[in-house]
């Protein structure tokens, strides 16, 4: 007679399932518990809605397009898709520095600043955030207009007489991704800021630190999963964002996103753009693939997405 | 907020404040330049605007492309936003009673893989593959709604499992000493305490997918435009009076389901999940 902990341990779990056919293996591959089951549908539905159509940019690829070539060697041997890569790499890179940088002094003020204040900027977030994204481009594009709204307040102030040179040239994209991109690095930087530990803070000042030292030593070590996963998730989304860079940037001088988007009207052109597509793929996969092995990302994404 | 941070950052504070508001300024910047441009008296698009009037907003209504974009949007997003939070809802669920092992590694990265992707990439293999097979899918919308649905589906699982993280998992463990097997312990206990959960997940769905313009663009039908995508053309061509009412008009839409869709959460998800979103 003995009462094994691990029957307890079992009644603890569960209930047991019958592991016979191939859904009871599966079952078991996913640790015996019956529920599992419930992610054989979805599993299923993304395989063939996401995977499969994803898997077909491969198939693509390989076919000749208008020039005689494959798809990878039309895109790849040609340097004018490299320079627009080149472009697309910048300004997600620029894009996400920016936003890391103000969205995490935004989440700051929000965590230091009185209540009222700390309403009112939530509330600009958080109307931003559910503005739909065309109808905040297209306030940019009434802002960046040749005599558009920066251009009213630079008049206005006395320092500018000739209308603006910026709509429809790339550094009219910035400002708005910006923009867009912000509240995604706020909200994890914010979550992280609740979780910062008072005492900590109070030792630090009892102990003498100025507000430098306590920002860079107790502030921003605490904030740092957030900042990461929101700057990574900024990242990846700025690469393949199509609207904005389209309808405000340089039509000459597009990036990726906007070649492939062009040449869904273009015949002949899939099998080039699909291999852009799969460069663009690769990429966001590697970085997440690193994100998610140094830092962890994917469990901020999980908590905090949305 | 946080009183010990304000007091640790003394009079430095007050130049978060100042940065924070500027920042405030400049995200609601969009907004600030939309809203007067609707209510011009004129014929074109001024800044400033000259004069009152609410004429553009009763061209928004009597305007048939704009009516019929905002009922394709509704339809489309309604049965996308359904296929998403009965995926979402069961893979929150599914997720929760697995243990954890490589193969759950895999299945978590796939379910969150479609927040990543470049949605242009994503619409030209779906394309491509729909007008190649014989079907006539491609004068449909369902390929816009099942990809829709697709991008839609980690936020309700992340909505979801944000609720069920507080359900107390020993319910579930003193059913099954009692003899209940997972159906009955998913319908009687895990559904009903997370039920807000999944419906502020639908809202939140629904207002992605109705949002959404990148897959409408290349997925809709000829005969079937989106509000998104109507706004997209109309930008890329003319700016107009009524575009920036129907832009106004959309925001104030999407602020209050949005806003219902919070409180819904938080009220179940509470503070600690970090529910502001």
């Amino acid at each position: 007679m003995s009462p094994p902990p691990a029957a307890t341990a079992s009644v603890d779990r569960t209930p047991p399932v019958d592991g016979r056919g191939w859904l009871g293996s599966l079952n078991n591959a996913f640790g015996g518990s019956g529920a599992a089951w419930l992610l054989v549908p979805p599993i299923l539905f993304l395989g063939l809605m996401l995977v499969v159509p994803l898997g077909y940019l491969v198939v693509l690829a390989f076919e000749h397009g208008g020039a005689g070539k494959t798809g990878f060697g039309e895109a790849y041997g040609d340097h004018l898709f490299w320079a627009a890569m080149w472009r697309t790499f910048v300004l997600a890179g620029l894009v996400s520095f920016f936003t890391l940088v103000f969205g995490t002094l935004y989440a700051i003020a929000i965590a230091a600043a009185p209540k009222w204040l700390a309403i009112v900027l939530l509330i600009a977030l958080f109307t931003i955030f559910w503005t739909s994204l065309l109808v905040r481009t297209y306030g940019w594009l009434l802002l960046d207009l040749p005599q558009g709204g920066i251009y009213w307040a630079l008049h206005g102030l006395g320092l500018r007489d000739k209308p603006l040179e910026i709509f429809q040239t790339n550094t009219a994209s910035y400002p708005a991704m910006v923009h867009v991109m912000l509240p995604y690095v706020v909200l994890p930087v914010l979550a992280a800021t609740r979780q910062l530990d008072p005492m900590q803070i109070r030792a630090a000042r009892v102990l003498g630190a100025r507000p430098p030292l306590l920002l860079w030593k107790v502030v921003l070590p605490a904030l740092r999963g957030g900042i990461i996963a929101g700057a990574v998730l900024v990242f990846v989304m700025s690469l393949g964002f199509y609207v904005t860079p389209t309808l405000l940037g340089d039509p000459t001088k597009q990036m990726v996103a906007s070649i492939i988007g062009h040449s869904f009207s273009v015949p002949g052109a899939a099998p080039t753009a699909a291999a852009m597509s799969l460069a663009l793929l690769a990429i966001v996969v590697i970085v997440y693939m690193i994100a998610d092995k140094v830092f962890r990302v994917s469990e901020t994404w999980g908590g905090d997405a949305a | 907020m946080n009183p010990e941070l304000k007091l640790g950052l003394g009079y430095s504070k007050a130049a978060f404040w100042a940065l924070g508001i500027l920042l405030g300024l400049f995200l609601i910047l969009p907004l600030l330049v939309i809203v007067p441009t609707s209510w011009n008296a004129g014929q074109l698009v001024e800044i400033p605007p000259h004069g009152f009037s609410l004429q553009w907003y009763e061209q928004a209504f009597e305007n048939s492309q704009w009516t019929e974009a905002f009922w394709v949007s509704v339809r489309v997003a309604f049965f996308g936003s359904i296929i998403a939070t009965v995926m979402g809802t069961a893979i929150a669920l599914g997720m929760r009673r697995v243990v954890r092992g490589r193969g759950t590694r895999v299945a978590q990265s796939l379910f969150i893989l479609p927040l990543a992707i470049p949605y242009v990439s994503y619409a030209l293999g779906l394309y491509q593959l729909v007008n190649k097979l014989p079907s006539g899918l491609n004068d449909t919308l369902l390929p816009l709604i099942l990809s829709e649905s697709v991008i839609a589906m980690p936020l309700v699982y992340v909505v979801v499992a944000g609720a069920l993280a507080n359900v107390d998992p020993k319910l579930g463990r003193a059913a099954s000493t009692m003899g209940a097997r997972w159906p009955t312990i998913l319908w009687r206990i895990d559904l009903p305490l997370v039920k807000i959960g999944i419906i502020a997940g639908f809202i939140f769905a629904f207002a992605t997918i109705f949002d959404e313009a990148t897959l409408a663009l290349f997925l809709a039908p000829v005969t079937d435009i989106t509000l998104a995508q109507q706004l997209y053309r109309s930008a890329a061509e003319t700016v107009t009076p009524t575009l920036s009412a129907v832009s106004t008009m959309i925001t104030l839409l999407a602020i209050l389901v949005l806003g219902l869709g919070t409180l819904l959460s938080r009220r179940r998800v509470g503070a600690t999940e970090g529910g502001e979103a």
